[in-house]
């Protein structure tokens, strides 16, 4: 099982998947910095690290922890690979290992996408000097989220945990959509399903007045007034208990595994 | 010494009843040929023998040991069933690369011989889904070989090839046969089957018989 990881991370690691998880860490949140450092005032570096986190990033979360390491897997079963791996290892571990590196390396890139604009907005940016601040005295209105208490004890604080809760948001739907995958044997339906739940539930959210409870603003609460904690894994709890249902119901109980790619 | 053994083997396969009570054993060294018209279930019986599919009733036993929770699939099986199966953006020799690091048997110089055994050059760096269908087939051939595997089920493994390919084939297969390797194949050509089968069986009304 854990040569079966070491041989999957290792896959993960092509000149090309490189590029791509530094478009996501770094690409994305530098063109959105470049979209906002002009046109919005900011009194504190944690308005521009919250507002470069808006916007597309949110937008496009469930796709982006899609594109991270599934396209890999998706190859080897459309392509019939998994038939030949089958010959060789046992397909359960291989299928673990999958579900394990997947959820792993997605959490990974998204931790790593949130705590490095963390650090070049809080620590590198002012150097810089690209956004101009305005004086908190002038400041008339709050702009406090659900993690900002951590903020108050340490902004490092802050952005570690915030982070680790990005990935594991991550993690949570890059493994919906390899569970789906492996259940419906349906790729481009799989892939989707993610996305469309998404933002069906922050449609829904939003017509019940409850956007705490929306899968968007509970990942990125930025877009609504502070709100309790406990709020923000109420949808974290639902998405994993249809990854738990999915696995235990479809994917478990499987006697065989016939890829009909 | 009995390889692949069959007992009271019965199988349905989407609704479908496919093999009742089938008996079947191939002894080491053995080349044996499988025949029968379309959906009459060769593939689903290579694929119990893989333990990819398990019989409803019945035992499957390779190498004597059995198939079933305790031993999910024989090792060290060299396999092509249903299609050649490839990473389309990687080259031949990253393919067969890849699925060897699974094992960790061979190096990449048994890689590269397997290769051109079957008639592939190791460094070409062409992607697989450039390859010509006949060179896809030589790839998955390839895969089944390259690590010295002593059981060889081969499902159609003659489509796609080229007439200077499939005699290379035969002879490749036949010079398995002499260092004791036991080989099952299907082909829709009987001229391969005659060539190479040291028995033949029939797959008729859910009944192996034995035509050869």
């Amino acid at each position: 099982m854990l040569q079966q990881i070491k041989l999957i991370w290792s896959q993960a690691f092509t000149v090309k998947r490189c590029v791509l998880y530094l478009l996501i860490i770094l690409g994305l949140p530098v063109l959105q910095f470049s979209f906002i450092y002009e046109g919005y005032q900011f009194f504190l570096p944690i308005e521009v690290f919250e507002e470069t986190l808006s916007g597309t990033i949110p937008m496009l979360f469930p796709v982006l922890a899609v594109l991270i390491f599934l396209p890999i897997f998706i190859a080897e079963y459309k392509d019939n690979y998994l038939t030949y791996v089958r010959t060789r290892a046992s397909l359960k571990d291989y299928l673990l290992a999958v579900g394990f590196v997947n959820a792993m390396l997605t959490g990974i890139v998204f931790f790593l996408m949130t705590i490095v604009t963390f650090v070049l907005i809080h620590y590198v940016e002012p150097i810089i000097g690209l956004v101009d601040y305005w004086s908190l005295s002038e400041k008339t209105y709050e702009t406090s989220n659900a993690f900002s208490f951590l903020a108050d004890i340490h902004p490092l604080l802050y952005a570690v945990l915030y982070a680790a809760w990005i990935g594991l948001n991550g993690a949570a739907y890059a493994t919906l959509a390899y569970l789906l995958i492996l259940a419906l044997e349906q790729v481009y339906l799989a892939i989707s399903l993610p996305f469309v739940a998404y933002h069906i539930f922050n449609f829904v959210a939003g017509i019940m007045q409850a956007p705490q409870f929306s899968p968007i603003s509970t990942v990125f609460p930025f877009n609504i007034t502070e709100q309790p904690l406990w709020t923000v894994f109420v949808p974290f709890a639902i998405l994993v208990v249809v990854n738990i249902t999915l696995y235990l119901t479809m994917i478990r109980p499987k006697p065989e595994w016939i890829f009909q790619s | 010494m009995e390889m692949i053994k069959l007992e009271q083997v019965t199988k349905g396969y989407q609704g479908n009843p496919l093999f009742a009570d089938v008996d079947l054993t191939i002894q080491k060294g053995d080349i044996v040929g499988i025949t029968g018209p379309n959906g009459s279930g060769k593939s689903v019986l290579f694929k119990m023998i893989c333990g990819f599919i398990h019989p409803d009733a019945g035992t499957i036993t390779v190498r004597n040991e059995q198939l079933g929770p305790t031993r999910r699939f024989p090792e060290n099986v060299g396999v092509i069933i249903d299609r050649p199966g490839y990473i389309a953006h990687k080259s031949g020799f990253e393919n067969l690369k890849q699925l060897a690091a699974i094992r960790k048997v061979i190096t990449d110089a048994d890689i590269e011989q397997a290769m051109r055994t079957v008639g592939l050059q190791p460094g070409n760096r062409q992607k697989v889904k450039q390859y010509s269908l006949g060179m896809k087939q030589k790839l998955a051939i390839a895969q089944a070989i390259m690590e010295q595997q002593d059981i060889l089920i081969l499902d159609e493994a003659f489509n796609a090839l080229d007439h200077d390919s499939v005699l290379r084939l035969r002879e490749l297969l036949l010079s398995f046969k002499k260092e004791g390797k036991t080989i099952i194949l299907t082909s829709h050509n009987q001229q391969d089957i005659d060539a190479l089968c040291d028995s033949v069986y029939r797959i008729n009304q859910g009944q192996l018989e034995q035509v050869g």
